[in-house]
């Protein structure tokens, strides 16, 4: 640094100006008052001599003792040390190069205690400035941080609404002695099996989105989303974000959805009713008085209307699933029956693609089966609807009934545009569409499968789907026989929301 | 309509007597219209006391019956006039939309035979299955097994 090195010879060059100035100043006083024969003397001029050199050497080795802490900053500054060092530096000094040295020490010195407000809980976590607590308790999901023992060391408000406990209840407890998990097949769990098992599937530190009922005081239970964010700065003492989404709430706006949807399209039914039937009136009295292009606008009303009507009523079904209050009403049903009735029904559907139609079913007769017929037809209906909609004109669709060990199994194959290996796993899922049948614009609101996987749920039955891409499809769904259905514990719940009409 | 024979299974070629308890107006008129081109005489109510009423003042052969009235609902109007005809045969069929599954149950039990979903059948469908109920064939739609 040429400044210090200036600064050492500038006190250097003053020091030997004074101190020369000096020893001249004593010489002269001495021929002054003594008189020159006696100042002549050798003697006297040696011991001059003598005095300023050793004035001077004082004088540096107080300058050097002083400016000793500079040169030694000086050299941590040059050689990079003072960016990485760990220890405060060596500076034992009260006077203005102490002061620069200790600002120095907190601006780089990141182990020692910022001299800012911090507030130190039971826990020891040294927690974060004001701002960091202020953040956490402005967040809108729950949040608490646990120490290394999975101790509580903080909790934000919302933490607290949804675990029913204040702060002062759980601060500086272990979780599992305030909080219980419960995972989404109803078991209980603790907070580090919960770390450990439910997200060990998952990479890294932050595990998230797991839905889970977390059970607090009074055991009154919240159904949250959580997730856990471990921070490992200190490898020995870990401490544990805990960040609780509530989904109760979701639920509710979720609930609330539905039972709108589901009102407007109750609401939509009365009215198309009547549509339909006056439509079937006129078709019915009228259609021999109108000529063939006239009889095509009857028709294509009517064709509209059920569409809407069909979307109609699997909207109401979809918000009955949603509420767990899909029925089925089970009876005897002669199958064979049931699914040439259906056939037949879709036989027109068809003849306009010109697509044939056909059946394959077993001569002799079937076992019974216990199905609800209305609902069941839906199922087939939609199936067959299906395959005619993705089915090219001129192809062909089979409807067959096989008979299997203590089931029936049924399926709907056509050789139509098939579905890819990537859409099939999500065919059964809600308002799922596959991307093909949205780019080429086939009718379909994605409700459909959802729909007949729910009912055939409910009567205990599987289905699936075999396809390729360009090949065609093959949906097929089984119903245990009578026998076997008796067997088999009920899972029809009845309807505790009936009375929407 | 005074005077009419008591109701049973073989008298299919007299002119039966409908009564119709629904309270829109538009499907009451649709299905008062089929009725009539097959043949019944057909009353219609648009609400519950109005519906009791006239199920106290005449006879029928068959009541189509909506449950969710103005001023008295469905059940209510059957039980009522239960309790003043505990031996009455006239077949009643509900007229439903899906899932009132406990309401169908809770009628059976007052003596309803059968329930026709308005939204699933065509009108000359209701006639058919009117036609079926008097002629004292088992209902499309039974009773559910409780």
């Amino acid at each position: 640094m040429a400044e210090e090195k200036h600064l050492f010879s500038k006190i250097l060059l003053t020091s030997a100006v004074c101190t020369f100035l000096f020893g001249v100043f004593l010489l002269a006083s001495t021929y002054y008052f003594v008189g020159y024969s006696v100042a002549n003397s050798y003697l006297l001029i040696l011991v001059t001599l003598l005095a300023i050199v050793i004035f001077f050497s004082l004088c540096l080795f107080l300058i050097w003792l002083d400016l000793r802490p500079l040169k030694y900053l000086y050299n941590q500054i040059k050689s990079g040390q003072l960016a990485n060092k760990t220890q405060p530096l060596q500076v034992h000094s009260t006077d203005e190069i102490g002061f620069i040295t200790e600002y120095i020490d907190r601006l780089t010195n990141k182990t020692l205690q910022p001299k800012v407000q911090t507030a130190t809980t039971p826990g020891n976590l040294i927690v974060p400035v004001e701002e960091m607590r202020h953040t956490l308790s402005s967040l809108s999901d729950g949040v608490a941080i646990l120490d290394s023992a999975s101790k509580i060391i903080f909790s934000n408000p919302v933490f607290e609404k949804l675990t029913h406990f204040s702060m002062s209840e759980i601060v500086n407890k272990p979780v599992d002695t305030v909080l219980r998990f419960q995972d989404q097949t109803g078991h209980l769990t603790n907070f580090e099996t919960l770390y450990s098992t439910i997200f060990v599937n998952l990479d890294g530190n932050v595990h998230s989105g797991q839905a889970i009922n977390i059970i607090g005081k009074g055991d009154v239970k919240s159904q949250v989303s959580i997730s856990i964010h471990k921070l490992a700065s200190n490898p020995t003492a870990p401490i544990y974000f805990l960040i609780l989404h509530n989904l109760t709430e979701e639920k509710i706006f979720q609930q609330m959805q539905i039972d709108f949807v589901s009102m407007a399209s109750h609401e939509f039914r009365t009215p198309l009713t009547s549509i339909i039937n006056y439509l079937s009136v006129l078709n019915e009295e009228a259609r021999s008085k109108l000529d063939p292009s006239q009889q095509q606008l009857l028709d294509r009303a009517s064709a509209s209307a059920q569409q809407l009507s069909s979307l109609v009523g699997n909207i109401l079904n979809v918000a009955k699933i949603e509420r767990g209050s899909l029925t089925v009403a089970l009876e005897i049903v002669d199958w064979k029956k049931l699914v040439l009735d259906v056939v037949q029904d879709n036989k027109t559907e068809a003849l306009h693609k010109n697509i044939t139609l056909e059946t394959k079913i077993p001569e002799n007769d079937l076992p019974k089966i216990k199905a609800d017929p209305i609902r069941i037809k839906e199922v087939l209906n939609n199936l067959i609807t299906n395959a005619i909609t993705y089915t090219r004109e001129g192809g062909k669709i089979e409807v067959g009934v096989q008979l299997t060990d203590h089931q029936i199994l049924t399926y709907v194959k056509d050789n139509g545009i098939g579905i890819s290996k990537e859409a099939i796993p999500h065919l059964f899922t809600k308002f799922y569409r596959a991307p093909g049948a949205l780019a080429q614009m086939y009718k379909g609101n994605g409700l459909g499968l959802y729909l007949a996987k729910s009912i055939i749920d409910l009567h205990h039955g599987k289905i699936w789907v075999e396809s390729q891409a360009g090949n065609g499809s093959t949906f097929f769904f089984t119903l245990p026989t009578e026998e076997a259905f008796s067997q088999t514990p009920t899972i029809v719940e009845l309807n505790k929301y009936s009375n929407i009409h | 309509m005074d005077n009419q024979p008591p109701v049973t299974a073989s008298t299919p070629n007299q002119t039966k007597n409908i009564v119709i308890i629904e309270d829109e107006t538009f499907i009451a008129d649709i299905y008062a219209r089929e009725f009539t081109k097959a043949g019944f005489q057909v009353k219609v109510a648009n609400d519950g006391p109005s519906g009791l009423k006239l199920l106290t003042e005449e006879r029928f052969d068959i009541l189509l019956l909506d449950i969710m009235l103005p001023g008295m609902h469905g059940l209510e109007v059957l039980r009522q006039w239960r309790i003043k005809n505990p031996s009455s045969n006239m077949p009643v069929l509900l007229l439903t939309n899906l899932g009132q599954d406990e309401v169908i149950k809770e009628a059976f039990n007052l003596g309803a035979q059968g329930y026709l979903i308005k939204s699933s059948y065509t009108p000359q469908q209701v006639v058919a299955e009117v036609k079926n109920a008097l002629s004292g064939q088992p209902p499309k739609n039974p009773i559910p097994a409780s």
